[in-house]
Protein backbone atom coordinates (compact mmCIF):
# COMPACT_ATOMS: atom_id res chain seq x y z
CA UNK A 1 0.00 0.00 0.00
CA UNK A 2 2.47 2.13 1.03
CA UNK A 3 4.51 1.97 -2.30
CA UNK A 4 1.08 2.32 -3.99
CA UNK A 5 0.87 5.67 -2.66
CA UNK A 6 4.66 6.99 -3.21
CA UNK A 7 4.20 5.72 -6.89
CA UNK A 8 0.73 8.08 -7.15
CA UNK A 9 3.04 10.64 -5.77
CA UNK A 10 5.79 10.14 -8.26
CA UNK A 11 2.82 9.88 -10.80
CA UNK A 12 1.85 13.08 -9.97
CA UNK A 13 4.71 15.11 -9.49
CA UNK A 14 5.22 13.90 -12.90
CA UNK A 15 2.34 14.88 -14.74
CA UNK A 16 2.76 18.48 -13.00
CA UNK A 17 6.24 18.52 -14.24
CA UNK A 18 4.94 17.57 -17.99
CA UNK A 19 2.70 20.09 -17.67
CA UNK A 20 5.25 22.63 -17.25
CA UNK A 21 7.76 21.06 -19.44
CA UNK A 22 4.59 21.49 -21.97
CA UNK A 23 4.10 25.16 -21.05
CA UNK A 24 7.85 25.92 -21.74
CA UNK A 25 7.97 24.45 -24.79
CA UNK A 26 4.43 26.30 -25.96
CA UNK A 27 5.95 29.71 -25.50
CA UNK A 28 9.36 28.63 -26.32
CA UNK A 29 7.77 27.59 -30.08
CA UNK A 30 5.64 30.95 -29.58
CA UNK A 31 8.95 33.56 -28.78
CA UNK A 32 10.78 31.75 -31.69
CA UNK A 33 7.70 32.48 -33.96
CA UNK A 34 7.18 36.01 -32.80
CA UNK A 35 11.45 36.58 -33.64
CA UNK A 36 10.64 34.87 -37.09
CA UNK A 37 7.89 37.42 -38.00
CA UNK A 38 9.95 40.50 -36.73
CA UNK A 39 12.98 39.07 -38.58
CA UNK A 40 10.88 39.23 -41.87
CA UNK A 41 9.01 41.69 -41.68
CA UNK A 42 11.75 43.99 -40.00
CA UNK A 43 12.22 46.10 -43.16
CA UNK A 44 7.96 46.83 -43.64
CA UNK A 45 7.56 47.36 -40.07
CA UNK A 46 9.99 50.15 -39.65
CA UNK A 47 8.79 51.72 -43.23
CA UNK A 48 5.51 52.22 -41.93
CA UNK A 49 7.17 53.25 -38.51
CA UNK A 50 8.45 56.06 -39.91
CA UNK A 51 6.39 56.97 -42.28
CA UNK A 52 2.99 56.82 -40.05
CA UNK A 53 4.94 59.20 -37.40
CA UNK A 54 7.00 61.53 -38.99
CA UNK A 55 10.81 59.87 -37.61
CA UNK A 56 10.62 61.68 -34.47
CA UNK A 57 9.99 58.13 -33.24
CA UNK A 58 12.84 55.54 -32.05
CA UNK A 59 11.95 52.84 -34.37
CA UNK A 60 13.77 50.25 -32.09
CA UNK A 61 11.56 51.40 -29.12
CA UNK A 62 8.33 50.76 -31.21
CA UNK A 63 9.87 47.31 -32.37
CA UNK A 64 10.43 46.32 -29.01
CA UNK A 65 6.70 47.29 -28.13
CA UNK A 66 5.31 45.16 -31.04
CA UNK A 67 7.44 42.40 -29.22
CA UNK A 68 6.06 42.59 -25.74
CA UNK A 69 2.56 42.79 -27.60
CA UNK A 70 2.71 39.68 -29.48
CA UNK A 71 4.19 38.14 -26.78
CA UNK A 72 1.40 38.55 -24.65
CA UNK A 73 -1.17 37.28 -26.89
CA UNK A 74 -2.04 33.80 -26.20
CA UNK A 75 -1.40 30.95 -28.17
CA UNK A 76 -0.09 32.85 -31.17
CA UNK A 77 0.79 29.84 -33.40
CA UNK A 78 -1.99 28.65 -34.00
CA UNK A 79 -4.12 31.92 -34.21
CA UNK A 80 -1.78 32.31 -37.15
CA UNK A 81 -1.32 29.14 -38.20
CA UNK A 82 -2.38 28.86 -41.82
CA UNK A 83 -1.92 32.81 -42.23
CA UNK A 84 1.66 33.15 -42.01
CA UNK A 85 2.27 35.15 -45.27
CA UNK A 86 -0.39 37.65 -44.37
CA UNK A 87 1.03 38.01 -41.23
CA UNK A 88 2.15 41.53 -42.00
CA UNK A 89 -0.83 43.33 -42.26
CA UNK A 90 -1.26 41.79 -38.32
CA UNK A 91 2.09 43.23 -37.18
CA UNK A 92 1.01 46.36 -38.87
CA UNK A 93 -1.88 46.84 -37.14
CA UNK A 94 -0.57 45.95 -33.36
CA UNK A 95 2.30 48.55 -34.45
CA UNK A 96 -0.43 51.29 -35.83
CA UNK A 97 -2.04 51.25 -32.47
CA UNK A 98 1.12 51.70 -30.56
CA UNK A 99 1.24 54.80 -32.16
CA UNK A 100 -1.86 56.04 -31.83
CA UNK A 101 -1.85 55.05 -28.04
CA UNK A 102 1.92 57.26 -27.92
CA UNK A 103 0.52 59.98 -29.87
CA UNK A 104 -2.71 60.51 -27.18
CA UNK A 105 0.13 59.76 -23.97
CA UNK A 106 2.04 62.75 -25.64
CA UNK A 107 -1.23 65.12 -26.41
CA UNK A 108 -1.67 64.91 -22.83
CA UNK A 109 1.61 65.78 -21.72
CA UNK A 110 1.85 68.61 -23.69
CA UNK A 111 -1.53 69.48 -22.34
CA UNK A 112 -0.27 69.01 -19.24
CA UNK A 113 3.33 71.35 -19.62
CA UNK A 114 1.26 74.25 -21.52
CA UNK A 115 -1.24 74.70 -19.37
CA UNK A 116 -0.38 73.25 -15.85
CA UNK A 117 -2.48 70.79 -13.85
CA UNK A 118 -5.77 72.61 -13.96
CA UNK A 119 -5.93 72.05 -17.64
CA UNK A 120 -4.92 68.59 -17.41
CA UNK A 121 -8.12 68.25 -14.63
CA UNK A 122 -10.19 69.33 -16.75
CA UNK A 123 -9.48 67.64 -19.72
CA UNK A 124 -9.67 64.36 -17.89
CA UNK A 125 -13.01 65.62 -16.44
CA UNK A 126 -14.97 65.74 -19.37
CA UNK A 127 -17.89 64.08 -19.10
CA UNK A 128 -17.91 60.55 -20.42
CA UNK A 129 -21.10 60.11 -21.79
CA UNK A 130 -20.13 63.61 -23.69
CA UNK A 131 -17.38 61.96 -25.47
CA UNK A 132 -19.25 58.34 -25.80
CA UNK A 133 -22.16 60.26 -27.62
CA UNK A 134 -20.01 62.52 -29.65
CA UNK A 135 -18.30 59.60 -30.80
CA UNK A 136 -21.30 57.72 -31.63
CA UNK A 137 -22.37 60.60 -33.59
CA UNK A 138 -19.69 60.46 -36.19
CA UNK A 139 -20.00 56.51 -36.19
CA UNK A 140 -23.60 57.10 -37.48
CA UNK A 141 -22.19 59.47 -39.87
CA UNK A 142 -19.36 57.18 -40.81
CA UNK A 143 -21.95 54.58 -41.19
CA UNK A 144 -24.25 56.55 -43.35
CA UNK A 145 -21.33 57.43 -45.51
CA UNK A 146 -20.43 53.92 -45.89
CA UNK A 147 -24.28 53.52 -47.55
CA UNK A 148 -23.29 55.75 -50.37
CA UNK A 149 -20.56 53.80 -52.19
CA UNK A 150 -20.82 50.26 -53.95
CA UNK A 151 -21.63 47.10 -51.74
CA UNK A 152 -18.13 45.30 -52.91
CA UNK A 153 -16.39 48.77 -52.08
CA UNK A 154 -18.15 48.61 -49.10
CA UNK A 155 -17.23 44.69 -48.24
CA UNK A 156 -13.65 45.36 -49.34
CA UNK A 157 -13.40 47.92 -46.61
CA UNK A 158 -15.00 46.14 -43.71
CA UNK A 159 -13.41 43.09 -44.31
CA UNK A 160 -9.77 44.99 -43.90
CA UNK A 161 -10.70 47.14 -41.29
CA UNK A 162 -13.21 44.90 -38.86
CA UNK A 163 -11.62 41.34 -39.80
CA UNK A 164 -8.27 42.80 -40.27
CA UNK A 165 -7.80 40.71 -43.23
CA UNK A 166 -4.73 41.69 -45.67
CA UNK A 167 -5.71 43.06 -49.03
CA UNK A 168 -4.17 40.09 -50.59
CA UNK A 169 -7.02 37.98 -48.53
CA UNK A 170 -9.67 40.03 -49.71
CA UNK A 171 -8.61 40.29 -53.11
CA UNK A 172 -8.53 35.93 -52.53
CA UNK A 173 -12.06 36.28 -51.24
CA UNK A 174 -13.73 38.61 -53.33
CA UNK A 175 -11.97 37.15 -56.45
CA UNK A 176 -10.86 40.41 -57.95
CA UNK A 177 -7.34 42.40 -58.07
CA UNK A 178 -5.11 43.17 -54.72
CA UNK A 179 -4.88 46.59 -56.76
CA UNK A 180 -8.81 46.43 -57.49
CA UNK A 181 -9.25 46.15 -53.10
CA UNK A 182 -7.00 49.45 -52.72
CA UNK A 183 -8.91 50.87 -55.02
CA UNK A 184 -12.15 49.95 -53.12
CA UNK A 185 -10.40 50.67 -49.84
CA UNK A 186 -9.71 54.31 -51.15
CA UNK A 187 -13.15 55.02 -51.99
CA UNK A 188 -14.83 53.72 -48.79
CA UNK A 189 -11.77 55.93 -46.88
CA UNK A 190 -12.76 58.90 -49.24
CA UNK A 191 -16.36 59.04 -48.29
CA UNK A 192 -15.31 58.43 -44.76
CA UNK A 193 -13.11 61.54 -44.88
CA UNK A 194 -15.72 63.72 -46.60
CA UNK A 195 -18.57 63.03 -44.31
CA UNK A 196 -16.56 64.29 -41.07
CA UNK A 197 -14.80 67.32 -40.89
CA UNK A 198 -11.54 66.93 -39.49
CA UNK A 199 -12.25 69.00 -35.96
CA UNK A 200 -14.84 66.44 -35.11
CA UNK A 201 -12.01 63.80 -35.88
CA UNK A 202 -9.15 65.83 -33.82
CA UNK A 203 -11.68 66.24 -30.59
CA UNK A 204 -11.66 62.52 -30.97
CA UNK A 205 -8.18 61.66 -31.08
CA UNK A 206 -7.47 64.13 -27.76
CA UNK A 207 -10.12 62.07 -25.93
CA UNK B 1 -4.18 57.08 -64.27
CA UNK B 2 -6.66 60.24 -63.58
CA UNK B 3 -5.59 63.08 -62.10
CA UNK B 4 -5.91 62.98 -58.14
CA UNK B 5 -6.88 66.08 -56.08
CA UNK B 6 -5.06 66.48 -52.81
CA UNK B 7 -7.54 64.91 -50.46
CA UNK B 8 -8.03 61.58 -53.10
CA UNK B 9 -4.02 61.75 -53.24
CA UNK B 10 -3.80 61.34 -49.23
CA UNK B 11 -6.08 58.78 -48.98
CA UNK B 12 -4.63 56.90 -51.71
CA UNK B 13 -1.19 57.31 -49.72
CA UNK B 14 -3.21 55.61 -46.94
CA UNK B 15 -4.07 53.25 -48.39
CA UNK B 16 -1.02 52.19 -50.00
CA UNK B 17 0.74 52.46 -46.04
CA UNK B 18 -1.48 50.10 -44.31
CA UNK B 19 -1.44 47.82 -47.70
CA UNK B 20 2.46 46.50 -45.68
CA UNK B 21 4.20 46.77 -48.91
CA UNK B 22 5.11 50.15 -49.32
CA UNK B 23 8.10 50.40 -51.35
CA UNK B 24 11.32 53.12 -50.70
CA UNK B 25 10.25 55.00 -53.70
CA UNK B 26 6.84 55.32 -52.25
CA UNK B 27 8.34 56.31 -48.79
CA UNK B 28 10.03 59.41 -50.12
CA UNK B 29 7.36 60.12 -52.66
CA UNK B 30 5.07 60.47 -49.52
CA UNK B 31 7.53 62.84 -47.72
CA UNK B 32 8.26 65.24 -50.49
CA UNK B 33 4.47 64.96 -51.11
CA UNK B 34 3.77 66.26 -47.03
CA UNK B 35 6.33 68.72 -47.45
CA UNK B 36 5.19 70.44 -50.87
CA UNK B 37 2.47 72.17 -49.23
CA UNK B 38 1.19 72.49 -45.85
CA UNK B 39 -2.43 71.85 -47.41
CA UNK B 40 -0.88 68.21 -48.23
CA UNK B 41 0.32 67.44 -44.53
CA UNK B 42 -3.34 68.17 -43.27
CA UNK B 43 -5.19 66.24 -45.58
CA UNK B 44 -2.19 63.06 -44.81
CA UNK B 45 -2.97 63.48 -41.47
CA UNK B 46 -7.27 63.97 -41.86
CA UNK B 47 -6.84 60.95 -43.74
CA UNK B 48 -4.95 58.73 -41.23
CA UNK B 49 -7.85 60.10 -39.01
CA UNK B 50 -10.21 58.95 -40.67
CA UNK B 51 -8.62 55.20 -40.96
CA UNK B 52 -8.16 55.45 -37.35
CA UNK B 53 -11.62 56.25 -36.63
CA UNK B 54 -12.98 53.27 -38.44
CA UNK B 55 -11.15 50.92 -35.79
CA UNK B 56 -14.46 51.63 -33.57
CA UNK B 57 -16.65 50.55 -36.38
CA UNK B 58 -18.40 47.13 -35.33
CA UNK B 59 -20.46 44.54 -36.53
CA UNK B 60 -22.17 42.55 -33.76
CA UNK B 61 -23.14 39.82 -35.45
CA UNK B 62 -20.07 38.89 -37.18
CA UNK B 63 -18.57 39.22 -33.40
CA UNK B 64 -21.36 36.71 -32.43
CA UNK B 65 -20.84 34.15 -35.46
CA UNK B 66 -17.17 33.92 -34.72
CA UNK B 67 -17.63 33.11 -31.46
CA UNK B 68 -20.08 30.88 -31.89
CA UNK B 69 -18.91 29.38 -35.04
CA UNK B 70 -15.44 29.55 -35.53
CA UNK B 71 -14.72 29.80 -38.97
CA UNK B 72 -17.87 30.50 -40.52
CA UNK B 73 -17.23 33.08 -42.84
CA UNK B 74 -19.81 32.94 -45.33
CA UNK B 75 -22.11 33.83 -42.63
CA UNK B 76 -20.40 36.85 -42.27
CA UNK B 77 -20.10 37.58 -45.27
CA UNK B 78 -23.98 37.60 -45.74
CA UNK B 79 -24.41 39.82 -42.45
CA UNK B 80 -21.76 42.17 -44.00
CA UNK B 81 -23.44 42.40 -47.42
CA UNK B 82 -26.53 43.27 -45.87
CA UNK B 83 -24.94 45.77 -43.00
CA UNK B 84 -26.99 48.67 -42.21
CA UNK B 85 -26.66 51.86 -40.13
CA UNK B 86 -25.43 50.34 -36.76
CA UNK B 87 -24.17 52.12 -33.89
CA UNK B 88 -22.31 49.91 -31.56
CA UNK B 89 -19.63 51.34 -29.87
CA UNK B 90 -16.42 50.01 -28.61
CA UNK B 91 -13.17 51.43 -27.44
CA UNK B 92 -10.12 51.64 -29.89
CA UNK B 93 -8.02 48.67 -28.90
CA UNK B 94 -5.18 46.81 -30.06
CA UNK B 95 -6.50 43.97 -32.36
CA UNK B 96 -6.22 40.72 -30.87
CA UNK B 97 -6.64 37.85 -33.18
CA UNK B 98 -10.22 37.42 -34.14
CA UNK B 99 -11.31 33.83 -36.02
CA UNK B 100 -9.42 33.55 -38.58
CA UNK B 101 -11.27 32.65 -41.99
CA UNK B 102 -9.93 29.63 -43.06
CA UNK B 103 -11.21 29.54 -46.40
CA UNK B 104 -13.60 31.76 -48.80
CA UNK B 105 -16.87 30.69 -49.18
CA UNK B 106 -17.68 33.72 -52.38
CA UNK B 107 -19.33 32.04 -54.98
CA UNK B 108 -17.42 32.79 -58.29
CA UNK B 109 -18.89 35.43 -60.57
CA UNK B 110 -21.12 33.29 -62.38
CA UNK B 111 -24.09 32.32 -60.53
CA UNK B 112 -26.10 29.11 -61.40
CA UNK B 113 -29.57 29.39 -61.86
CA UNK B 114 -32.12 28.00 -59.08
CA UNK B 115 -32.82 24.87 -61.62
CA UNK B 116 -29.11 23.71 -61.83
CA UNK B 117 -28.69 24.17 -57.90
CA UNK B 118 -31.46 21.21 -57.39
CA UNK B 119 -30.32 19.47 -60.10
CA UNK B 120 -26.58 19.53 -57.98
CA UNK B 121 -28.23 19.59 -54.65
CA UNK B 122 -27.70 15.89 -54.30
CA UNK B 123 -23.71 15.85 -54.66
CA UNK B 124 -23.45 18.80 -52.73
CA UNK B 125 -22.37 16.59 -49.85
CA UNK B 126 -19.44 15.96 -51.96
CA UNK B 127 -18.24 19.19 -50.97
CA UNK B 128 -15.20 17.36 -49.46
CA UNK B 129 -12.87 20.57 -49.42
CA UNK B 130 -11.19 21.19 -45.65
CA UNK B 131 -8.29 22.67 -44.37
CA UNK B 132 -7.25 21.23 -40.67
CA UNK B 133 -4.24 21.78 -38.27
CA UNK B 134 -1.63 19.55 -36.78
CA UNK B 135 1.06 19.96 -34.45
CA UNK B 136 4.45 17.73 -35.40
CA UNK B 137 4.98 16.41 -31.50
CA UNK B 138 7.99 17.51 -29.56
CA UNK B 139 10.03 14.24 -28.88
CA UNK B 140 12.10 12.85 -31.52
CA UNK B 141 11.41 9.98 -34.10
CA UNK B 142 10.21 9.93 -37.51
CA UNK B 143 6.61 11.46 -37.79
CA UNK B 144 4.70 10.77 -40.91
CA UNK B 145 1.93 13.03 -42.22
CA UNK B 146 -0.59 12.54 -45.00
CA UNK B 147 -3.77 14.00 -46.14
CA UNK B 148 -7.14 12.56 -47.63
CA UNK B 149 -8.53 13.39 -50.85
CA UNK B 150 -10.14 16.77 -50.25
CA UNK B 151 -7.73 17.73 -47.68
CA UNK B 152 -5.28 21.10 -46.77
CA UNK B 153 -3.48 19.82 -43.60
CA UNK B 154 -1.37 22.85 -42.02
CA UNK B 155 1.22 21.39 -39.66
CA UNK B 156 3.64 22.72 -37.38
CA UNK B 157 7.12 21.47 -37.24
CA UNK B 158 9.30 21.32 -33.26
CA UNK B 159 11.56 23.58 -35.18
CA UNK B 160 8.38 26.80 -35.94
CA UNK B 161 8.46 25.73 -39.77
CA UNK B 162 4.74 25.65 -40.82
CA UNK B 163 3.95 22.78 -43.86
CA UNK B 164 0.90 22.61 -45.84
CA UNK B 165 -0.02 19.52 -47.42
CA UNK B 166 -2.31 19.79 -49.89
CA UNK B 167 -4.73 17.05 -51.04
CA UNK B 168 -3.22 12.93 -51.05
CA UNK B 169 -0.05 14.05 -49.97
CA UNK B 170 1.94 11.93 -47.78
CA UNK B 171 5.56 12.77 -46.32
CA UNK B 172 7.85 12.27 -43.45
CA UNK B 173 9.38 14.23 -40.76
CA UNK B 174 13.25 13.42 -39.37
CA UNK B 175 15.09 15.37 -37.22
CA UNK B 176 18.31 15.50 -35.69
CA UNK B 177 20.94 17.34 -34.38
CA UNK B 178 22.80 18.20 -37.72
CA UNK B 179 19.72 18.31 -40.09
CA UNK B 180 16.04 18.63 -40.65
CA UNK B 181 15.25 15.99 -42.97
CA UNK B 182 11.50 15.59 -44.99
CA UNK B 183 10.62 13.02 -47.12
CA UNK B 184 8.12 13.74 -49.88
CA UNK B 185 6.56 10.65 -51.14
CA UNK B 186 3.95 12.29 -52.94
CA UNK B 187 1.76 14.98 -53.26
CA UNK B 188 1.51 19.10 -52.87
CA UNK B 189 3.64 21.06 -50.04
CA UNK B 190 4.54 24.63 -49.09
CA UNK B 191 7.42 24.77 -46.91
CA UNK B 192 7.76 27.97 -44.91
CA UNK B 193 10.92 27.01 -43.30
CA UNK B 194 12.15 27.99 -39.65
CA UNK B 195 15.94 29.65 -40.00
CA UNK B 196 18.35 27.34 -38.43
CA UNK B 197 21.62 27.66 -39.83
CA UNK B 198 23.45 24.86 -37.89
CA UNK B 199 20.45 22.58 -39.07
CA UNK B 200 19.85 22.77 -42.64
CA UNK B 201 16.25 21.65 -44.18
CA UNK B 202 16.50 18.83 -46.72
CA UNK B 203 13.61 17.49 -48.56
CA UNK B 204 14.27 14.41 -50.24
CA UNK B 205 11.75 13.70 -53.17
CA UNK B 206 13.46 10.82 -54.59
CA UNK B 207 14.84 12.18 -57.56
CA UNK B 208 16.14 15.20 -56.06
CA UNK B 209 17.59 16.37 -53.33
CA UNK B 210 16.24 20.46 -51.94
CA UNK B 211 18.28 22.10 -49.31
CA UNK B 212 17.29 25.30 -47.67
CA UNK B 213 18.17 27.37 -44.82
CA UNK B 214 15.14 29.40 -44.03
CA UNK B 215 12.53 30.50 -46.80
CA UNK B 216 9.20 30.08 -48.26
CA UNK B 217 8.23 27.99 -51.14
CA UNK B 218 6.17 25.38 -52.88
CA UNK B 219 6.92 21.67 -53.89
CA UNK B 220 4.25 19.73 -56.32
CA UNK B 221 4.77 16.11 -57.00
CA UNK B 222 1.86 14.64 -58.48
CA UNK B 223 2.01 11.10 -60.05
CA UNK B 224 0.10 11.89 -63.45
CA UNK B 225 2.53 15.03 -64.30
CA UNK B 226 6.04 13.49 -64.84
CA UNK B 227 7.92 16.91 -63.32
CA UNK B 228 8.82 17.94 -60.02
CA UNK B 229 7.85 21.80 -59.84
CA UNK B 230 9.29 24.06 -57.14
CA UNK B 231 8.07 27.80 -56.92
CA UNK B 232 10.17 30.05 -54.58
CA UNK B 233 8.43 32.42 -52.80
CA UNK B 234 11.14 34.12 -50.47
CA UNK B 235 14.84 32.95 -49.99
CA UNK B 236 16.83 30.36 -51.62
CA UNK B 237 16.80 27.14 -52.50
CA UNK B 238 19.29 24.11 -53.81
CA UNK B 239 18.31 21.66 -55.51
CA UNK B 240 20.35 18.44 -56.19
CA UNK B 241 20.31 15.65 -58.72
CA UNK B 242 20.15 12.40 -57.22
CA UNK B 243 19.23 9.96 -60.10
CA UNK B 244 21.32 11.38 -62.79
CA UNK B 245 24.67 9.88 -62.44
CA UNK B 246 27.68 13.30 -62.31
CA UNK B 247 29.64 13.58 -65.53
CA UNK B 248 33.18 14.28 -65.89
CA UNK B 249 32.07 17.73 -67.50
CA UNK B 250 29.73 19.04 -65.27
CA UNK B 251 30.57 21.67 -62.72
CA UNK B 252 26.62 22.34 -61.99
CA UNK B 253 25.35 19.51 -59.71
CA UNK B 254 23.45 21.84 -57.31
CA UNK B 255 21.03 24.40 -59.43
CA UNK B 256 19.90 27.49 -57.26
CA UNK B 257 16.75 28.88 -56.91
CA UNK B 258 15.68 32.58 -55.80
CA UNK B 259 12.76 34.18 -54.91
CA UNK B 260 10.22 34.34 -57.70
CA UNK B 261 11.74 31.66 -59.74
CA UNK B 262 9.46 28.67 -60.87
CA UNK B 263 11.38 25.16 -61.59
CA UNK B 264 10.28 22.25 -63.39
CA UNK B 265 12.39 19.12 -63.71
CA UNK B 266 12.29 16.09 -65.14
CA UNK B 267 14.39 13.64 -64.55
CA UNK B 268 17.02 14.38 -67.13
CA UNK B 269 16.01 18.04 -67.96
CA UNK B 270 15.40 21.36 -65.67
CA UNK B 271 13.21 24.46 -67.28
CA UNK B 272 13.74 27.38 -64.46
CA UNK B 273 11.68 30.94 -65.19
CA UNK B 274 13.23 34.13 -63.28
CA UNK B 275 11.41 36.35 -61.60
CA UNK B 276 7.65 35.05 -61.83
CA UNK B 277 6.42 36.88 -58.59
CA UNK B 278 2.52 36.65 -59.62
CA UNK B 279 2.88 32.97 -60.91
CA UNK B 280 5.27 32.12 -57.52
CA UNK B 281 1.96 33.39 -55.27
CA UNK B 282 -0.29 31.55 -57.47
CA UNK B 283 1.38 28.72 -56.92
CA UNK B 284 0.09 28.64 -53.46
CA UNK B 285 -3.07 29.66 -53.09
CA UNK B 286 -4.43 26.17 -52.92
CA UNK B 287 -3.68 26.77 -49.44
CA UNK B 288 -7.15 28.85 -48.81
CA UNK B 289 -8.65 26.28 -50.93
CA UNK B 290 -8.54 29.52 -53.77
CA UNK B 291 -7.32 28.41 -57.30
CA UNK B 292 -6.87 31.14 -60.20
CA UNK B 293 -6.96 30.14 -63.94
CA UNK B 294 -5.62 32.46 -66.35
CA UNK B 295 -7.17 31.33 -69.70
CA UNK B 296 -6.35 27.87 -69.25
CA UNK B 297 -7.66 24.54 -70.78
CA UNK B 298 -10.54 23.01 -69.11
CA UNK B 299 -8.99 20.07 -69.42
CA UNK B 300 -6.63 21.17 -66.95
CA UNK B 301 -8.52 23.04 -64.87
CA UNK B 302 -10.71 19.94 -64.33
CA UNK B 303 -7.80 17.77 -63.53
CA UNK B 304 -6.98 20.37 -61.15
CA UNK B 305 -10.60 19.82 -59.61
CA UNK B 306 -10.28 16.40 -59.68
CA UNK B 307 -7.47 16.29 -56.88
CA UNK B 308 -9.68 16.98 -54.43
CA UNK B 309 -12.44 14.92 -55.35
CA UNK B 310 -13.23 11.43 -54.97
CA UNK B 311 -16.60 11.78 -57.08
CA UNK B 312 -14.25 12.68 -60.59
CA UNK B 313 -15.02 14.78 -63.24
CA UNK B 314 -14.70 13.39 -66.79
CA UNK B 315 -15.27 15.53 -70.14
CA UNK B 316 -16.22 13.62 -72.66
CA UNK B 317 -15.95 15.72 -76.00
CA UNK B 318 -12.85 16.41 -77.15
CA UNK B 319 -13.75 19.37 -78.39
CA UNK B 320 -15.00 20.75 -74.41
CA UNK B 321 -11.15 19.82 -73.44
CA UNK B 322 -9.77 22.98 -75.26
CA UNK B 323 -12.61 25.35 -74.37
CA UNK B 324 -10.63 28.57 -72.33
CA UNK B 325 -11.47 29.95 -68.97
CA UNK B 326 -10.16 32.39 -66.57
CA UNK B 327 -11.25 32.74 -62.72
CA UNK B 328 -10.90 32.33 -59.07
CA UNK B 329 -12.38 29.27 -57.66
CA UNK B 330 -12.80 28.18 -54.51
CA UNK B 331 -13.35 24.68 -53.45
CA UNK B 332 -15.17 24.99 -50.52
CA UNK B 333 -17.85 25.75 -52.80
CA UNK B 334 -17.90 22.29 -53.90
CA UNK B 335 -20.34 21.39 -56.48
CA UNK B 336 -21.33 25.36 -57.08
CA UNK B 337 -17.69 25.55 -59.18
CA UNK B 338 -19.79 22.77 -61.67
CA UNK B 339 -23.09 25.24 -62.06
CA UNK B 340 -20.58 28.28 -62.25
CA UNK B 341 -19.16 26.35 -65.10
CA UNK B 342 -22.18 25.38 -66.94
CA UNK B 343 -23.33 29.32 -66.41
CA UNK B 344 -20.43 30.20 -68.48
CA UNK B 345 -19.32 27.51 -70.80
CA UNK B 346 -21.68 26.31 -73.85
CA UNK B 347 -21.31 22.88 -71.94
CA UNK B 348 -23.67 20.42 -70.06
CA UNK B 349 -23.11 18.92 -66.72
CA UNK B 350 -24.79 15.55 -66.36
CA UNK B 351 -24.72 13.36 -62.96
CA UNK B 352 -24.20 9.63 -63.55
CA UNK B 353 -24.07 7.38 -60.49
CA UNK B 354 -20.30 7.72 -59.80
CA UNK B 355 -19.36 9.88 -62.04
CA UNK B 356 -19.60 13.41 -63.26
CA UNK B 357 -20.08 14.05 -67.53
CA UNK B 358 -19.15 17.49 -69.11
CA UNK B 359 -20.09 17.70 -72.98
CA UNK B 360 -21.27 19.74 -75.33
CA UNK B 361 -24.60 21.64 -74.89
Amino acid sequence: MAAYIVRRVKLEKMLVLENVLNRQREKQTSHKLIERLLAEHDFALRRFIRVRMNSSVDCDDVMQEVYMRLSQIEDLPAKLAGRLDTARNYLIQIASNLLIDRARRAQVRCADQHQGEYALNELIAIDEPDRQLHNKRLLHQVECALQQIRQEQRQAFLMHRIDGLSYREISDNLGVSVSTVEKHISAALLVIRNSVDTAALGSNQHG
Amino acid sequence: MAKLNIREQAIAYVTRLYSGELTAREESQIRRWREEQPEHELEWQAALQAYDFTAMLYHPHHKKTTKAAGHDWLTWLATAASVSAVGLLVLLQSITPTAIPQSGHVPVAAVATEQMQTALQKTLQDNEFRITERQQPLTSGVWHFETAVGEVSNILLADGSTLSLNTQSALSVAFSAGQRLVTLSRGEVFFDVAKDANRPFIIDTGERQIKVIGTKFNVRKLPHETLLKIAVLEGKVAVKNLVKPLQATEVEAVQALLAGDIAAFSEQNEVIQQNQPQQVSQAQTWRQGIMRFDNESLDNVVQEFNRYRTRKITIIDEQVKNYRISGVFHLADGEAILSALEATLPIRVAVVAEQINISNR
